[in-house]
């Protein structure tokens, strides 16, 4: 899959930028349907979702730079460039759920239920960009060595010109970004079956159920998958990278947010 | 419910046009989830970028390597009328070296191994363009496989504006051979292009594109003012001599269209850090 899927007039339409564009619209036809499905206003999703773009693209850009200052303190002109490249999916995350925090607290809603009806259409949304960053070739796992038997197993080829450096050599690398999106659908179909048992059996009764389980889910997916990232940050010396540090932190939390649901219903975070 | 949700049908439609615009939006801004390093580097710094592309054959045998001679007219027809000027090995060794000037859009047309077919399909091309290019040749292959062209060929067409440069004697890959055999690869097929044009024979492509720094220097022992690899690139200021990427077209399903997505697009590559990384 090319880098660019076009150009119209001269300008560059990125393929990575229609991954996140078919996410979003995914998440939002998703998130619609299930609004309704609960009996709910759809026409919250939209204003969330409208809040939510503009607010994960420039938490995602600002969570990038933050990330990777060194990189821009000599070009703060750059740092606008978001064209260039550069969005961090944490960040980005944080936008989503800015929005949907905000429009609750505007609207008078409750957050949790808001959060639980998104989450599922969140998910999905997130293992598409991941099935995005998989065919880009952005993000390839640990390298396997060349004469790799035919046994099967999947693995990912990168072209030269997408090899990480120090690794032009090297043809295969462990299809980390696919391995993901795979489990992230899986996490998908379990929200969507809470979901139904939710709406019909009233289980689990308690808002915010689904979104946690879900963050926590994800989560422990993502720092499982990050002992097999190649980018995992041993190359510049960090014996723990953030990724993993942040995602352990975040299942951790959501994992003790939910045995402690009732205290935290009871807060009324909204 | 509250009171919000019972909006107006215009204000609903004015939200849904908005959102489908943030939706169009999102695909100009973001590229990528990394940012390129090389995007920081103004392209100034490592002077005018070079496309030199590569071709075998132009003849219309369906194997890759063969350009078929319509598509090779598209593409050179193509280049002519998008401001492209064509330059000489020569030309692109002075600018790297800081001593010449290119112009506007330089592409470096070259061909590897020195069919036949680019003297007689290729050549009335490039001349109905008035362009110029280079074609590496297996020096012990000219004049005796019918596939190949003959000195006389080459000297008409060296004479005329395509330069004549070595693709060694035997085309066998480099990284395989032993000193010796690379230097008698390297020296001989040079001797002998020289005492056939009789002028210096300079550039050299390596055959397979396989080489390593070893080789490079063994290349540069030989005389050899710089060599082109088949790694894919545009040249610059930070290419190195010895190494030199290029822009490989082959025959596919498209053939036009991968052209045009190449050179295109390889700078745009090259921008973002893709190439040379």
């Amino acid at each position: 899959m090319g880098f660019i899927a076009c150009s119209l007039g001269g300008v560059p339409i990125y393929t990575y930028g229609l991954c996140l564009s078919l996410a979003v619209l995914l998440a939002l036809l998703l998130a619609w349907g299930n609004a309704r499905f609960h009996g709910l206003p759809a026409a919250m999703v939209t204003d969330m979702v409208l809040w939510g773009i503009p607010l994960a693209l420039l938490c995602g850009r600002a969570g990038y730079v933050l990330h990777h200052f060194e990189q821009y303190s000599s070009h703060l002109a750059e740092i606008a460039a978001v064209w260039h490249g550069g969005l961090s999916l944490y960040g980005m995350i944080f936008g989503g759920l800015l929005a949907i925090w905000g429009v609750c607290r505007v609207q008078g809603l409750d957050t949790w239920t808001w959060l639980d009806i998104m989450v599922p259409a969140g998910v999905l949304s997130l293992a598409v960009i991941e099935l995005g960053i998989f065919a880009l070739q952005l993000n390839p796992g640990l390298p396997f060595p060349d004469d790799l038997p035919n046994d099967h197993r999947l693995v990912e080829y990168v072209e030269y010109a997408f090899r990480p450096v120090g690794f032009g050599d090297t043809l295969y690398f462990q299809p980390i970004a696919l391995y993901q999106a795979g489990l992230q659908v899986l996490v998908f179909l379990l929200l969507s079956l809470l979901t139904l048992t939710q709406r019909y059996l009233k289980w689990p009764s308690l808002p915010g159920t689904l979104f946690l389980s879900g963050v926590a889910s994800l989560a422990f997916i993502r720092l499982g998958c990050g002992f097999f990232y190649l980018a995992s940050g041993a190359d510049i010396g960090a014996a723990l990278p953030l990724g993993r540090v942040m995602a352990a932190a975040i299942g951790i939390l959501a994992i003790a947010m939910l045995i402690l649901r009732k205290r935290v219903h009871a807060l009324k975070l909204y | 419910m509250p009171l919000f949700y019972k909006q107006s049908l215009l204000k609903k439609w004015w939200k849904r046009a908005a959102l489908l615009l943030l939706l169009l939006l999102i695909p100009l801004l973001a590229s990528s989830p990394k940012q390129m390093t090389a995007t920081m580097v103004a392209d100034s710094e490592n002077g005018t970028k070079v496309m030199v592309l590569n071709y075998h054959k132009v003849d219309n045998t369906f194997i890759s390597l063969a350009v078929r001679p319509d598509d090779f007219e598209a593409q050179m027809k193509y280049l002519s009328d998008n401001g492209y000027h064509t330059i000489s090995p020569d030309e692109l060794y002075d600018s790297l070296a800081g001593t010449g000037e290119l112009p506007e859009n330089p592409v470096l047309i070259t061909f590897d191994d020195g069919y036949e077919d680019n003297y007689t399909n290729a050549y009335p091309i490039l001349k109905k363009y008035g362009f110029k290019a280079t074609i590496f040749v297996i020096t012990s292959f000219l004049g005796k496989d019918k596939n190949y062209m003959t000195w006389d060929q080459a000297r008409e067409l060296d004479a005329n504006g395509i330069s004549i440069e070595s693709h060694t004697v035997d085309h066998k890959s480099m990284t395989d051979l032993t000193d010796e055999q690379l230097r008698m690869e390297l020296v001989e097929s040079k001797k002998k292009a020289e005492k056939e044009l009789g002028h210096p024979v300079e550039y050299m492509a390596y055959p397979t594109g396989t080489y390593n720094l070893h080789i490079a220097e063994m290349v540069k022992e030989a005389g050899y003012k710089a060599a082109f690899t088949i790694k894919y690139g545009n040249v610059d200021k930070a290419s190195n001599i010895y190494a030199l990427e290029r822009v490989p077209i082959f025959h596919t399903e498209d053939t036009n269209k991968d052209f045009l997505e190449r050179i295109r697009y390889t700078p745009i590559f090259e921008r973002f850090g893709w190439i040379k990384s």
